[in-house]
């Protein structure tokens, strides 16, 4: 028997199948989040791995944005906790995670045993999170994929001074029209969101190690390396970063299958 | 003999609809005054035979108000101004304007501008509220709003009348105090939507049917047994909290009010107006007793210990604090709550909140992640 995580965002769907055991059997990743048809795709393309059906799924958490609205959930549980618990699964030390996801940023802070301690999240407001990256992406005609790798090759990073994701914007394409090379604003970009997101952190009081960092964002180096300077502390980032809040929710939904 | 659920649904309607009292005392031949926030000496308006109503904006945007404000502006004071101008308030024969913020100032002269035949009287509390000058300042000012209102209503306000009203006033006070603690003990019946309807409806409804009605229903809900919840208890405080999507989050997740320190709620009736020769003195010292609330300059900031101790008296789990979105006195106390919530080990959920009501789907993960952290640490 088989216990599922999913975490349904509001850019992507990720899923994750556990055993008994608590082993990940499964994880699946569709580029659709909440209210599209993300949710059945990534869930079939997990089954598919394993040759499985509905009916071999004893219990079902469902987190992230689109959680509510998920019909086939046993449970909904907020991504804070999802995130706490499949981070803490991997580097079981962490004190302090950041997330970036689609809409929003979060900073948790955890006890011992990896319980969420505190957390803060951003306001309604875009800047400083992943949708952020993607529309200054687009606009340097860049996969948010290759911002990483952009960032290591910047010299000297420009000045994204506004916070506002559409003055900002603008701000980038004056950059471009200056002619600073692509490399140096995306460097600046990763900047700007790391001043944000590092302002967020410290709203949880003294930031406490070691700090670790989950969601799709993650797994852009330079906006890690950018987060790490401005934060003064090493980050570490599990593998399969994106998959934390479905790891969670799969690891929530296996304790609820086991206890009935 | 009216039972918990008659009482209940007229505090409720008096809630939803805050000029429905304003109207029925309009059409009985009564005037009636608008009472901005926050702590208007709504004494007065009572003193001079009127009926006052404590006006709170809410309701939709059309973007009126847009025009003399920013968009990254406190939605109290642009929904209040939305109101002003679509027409909402223009059947009040006055309206007060305290004056304890740069917007609530700015306020007050735009309605005056957009609307040059609204009766706007100004009431301007001294930031610096325990000095003798400015008690001496602010009697004169509570005299001045007094003959504003002599004007209007064309009854002189007699220190009697003033003393009457203060002593109606400080019933209201004294019950709603013992409401507080009682619905925490009967969180079973009165829910976080409906315990906001019962501080709600005392900005519409007359001082006298509230106090009735609230009192009546204290003696109902303490012939009761004590209801020992299972829930997760926690207590509010911030300025206001009336978003019935936020209310209804709450209850959805398992949680309930046991008490606040709130502007709109407790924190008005915490203190009555104290009993001096001279009433009009007595108003003006009710604004130095503000205690614990954004809103009055509070140095020894004893809103942290203050809510750490209202926490442990009511056995809560956790403190919500909801800030008014882009209101700056409460933006400026959350790093200082935060630091005294932490420094007790007072789980703390500060939530952004507006003067609509708007579901949003980032607040429902604030209070759904907040449970599931209350309930770990039990």
């Amino acid at each position: 028997m088989y216990a599922l995580g999913i975490d349904i965002g509001s850019t992507a769907t990720k899923v994750v199948i556990v055993d008994d055991a608590a082993f990940v059997k499964a994880s699946a990743i569709c580029d659709l989040g909440a209210g599209t048809s993300g949710a059945d795709k990534a869930v079939a393309d997990a089954f598919s791995q394993l040759g499985i059906a509905w009916d071999d799924i004893s219990y079902t958490v469902a987190t992230g944005y689109g959680r509510q609205r998920f019909e086939r959930a046993n449970k909904q549980v907020s991504e804070l906790s999802c995130h706490a618990k499949g981070l803490a699964s991997q580097l079981p030390q962490t004190r302090t995670i950041i997330d970036i996801g689609g809409q929003d940023a979060k900073a948790l802070r955890l006890g011992p045993g990896g319980m969420l301690e505190n957390f803060v999240m951003n306001e309604k407001c875009a800047a400083g999170t992943g949708r952020f990256l993607d529309v200054m992406a687009r606009v340097l005609e860049s996969d948010i994929s290759q911002l990483g790798e952009l960032d290591a090759q910047a010299r000297v990073p420009v000045e994204i001074s506004s916070t506002c994701t559409v003055f900002a914007e603008s701000e980038v394409i004056s950059h471009l029209a200056a002619g600073e090379s692509i490399p140096d604003i995306v460097a600046g970009i990763h900047v700007s969101v790391a001043k944000r997101t590092v302002g967020l952190v410290r709203r949880l009081g003294a930031v406490e190690g070691p700090v670790a960092m989950s969601g799709g964002v993650a797994r852009n180096a330079g906006m890690v390396r950018a987060l790490e300077r401005e934060l003064g502390m090493e980050i570490s980032v599990p593998p399969n970063c994106q998959l934390c809040g479905a790891l969670g929710a799969a690891l929530y939904a296996i304790e609820r299958a086991h206890r009935g | 003999m009216v039972g918990i659920e008659e009482i209940l649904a007229r505090l409720q309607e008096a809630a939803r609809n805050p000029l429905l009292a304003a109207q029925e005392a309009k059409a009985q031949g009564k005037k009636a005054v608008g009472c901005v926030p926050y702590f208007a000496p709504m004494e007065l308006v009572h003193a001079a035979g009127m009926h006052p109503v404590e006006l709170w904006g809410g309701g939709s945007i059309t973007g009126a108000a847009g025009s003399y404000y920013p968009a990254f502006y406190c939605s109290l004071l642009f929904t209040l101004m939305e109101r002003a101008l679509d027409g909402t308030y223009d059947d009040l024969d006055a309206v007060i304007v305290p004056t304890t913020c740069d917007g609530l100032r700015n306020l007050e002269e735009n309605w005056k501008f957009a609307r040059p035949e609204a009766n706007i009287i100004d009431f301007v509390q001294p930031m610096a509220r325990t000095t003798r000058e400015s008690h001496d300042y602010l009697t004169w000012q509570v005299r001045q709003v007094a003959t504003r209102l002599e004007e209007i209503s064309g009854a002189r306000i007699t220190e009697r009348a003033l003393r009457a009203s203060i002593a109606a006033y400080n019933e209201q006070r004294a019950a709603m105090r013992r409401f507080s603690e009682v619905a925490a003990q009967h969180v079973d019946i009165i829910t976080p939507q409906l315990r906001q309807a019962v501080y709600a409806s005392a900005r519409s409804l007359s001082v006298e049917e509230h106090t009735r009605l609230v009192s009546r229903l204290n003696d109902l809900l303490e012939s009761r047994p004590v209801y020992e919840t299972p829930h997760l208890k926690v207590v509010l405080t911030g300025i206001l909290v009336d978003s019935l999507p936020l209310l209804e989050e709450l209850e959805r997740n398992g949680i309930v009010v046991v008490g606040d320190l709130t502007v709109a709620e407790s924190a008005r009736y915490a203190a009555d107006v104290p009993g001096r020769i001279d009433p009009f003195e007595s108003l003006a010292q009710a604004w130095a007793d503000v205690q614990g609330v954004s809103v009055a300059l509070d140095p020894k900031k004893l809103r942290g210990p203050m809510i750490a101790n209202l926490v442990r008296e009511r056995g809560a789990d956790g403190v919500i604090d909801c800030v008014v979105k882009f209101c700056e006195e409460e933006e400026f106390d959350v790093p200082v709550l935060q630091q005294q919530m932490a420094a007790e080990h007072i789980p703390l959920l500060v939530l952004e909140v507006e003067s609509q009501d708007v579901a949003s789907e980032q607040a429902s993960t604030r209070i759904q992640a907040f449970a599931e952290m209350l309930d770990m640490v039990r």
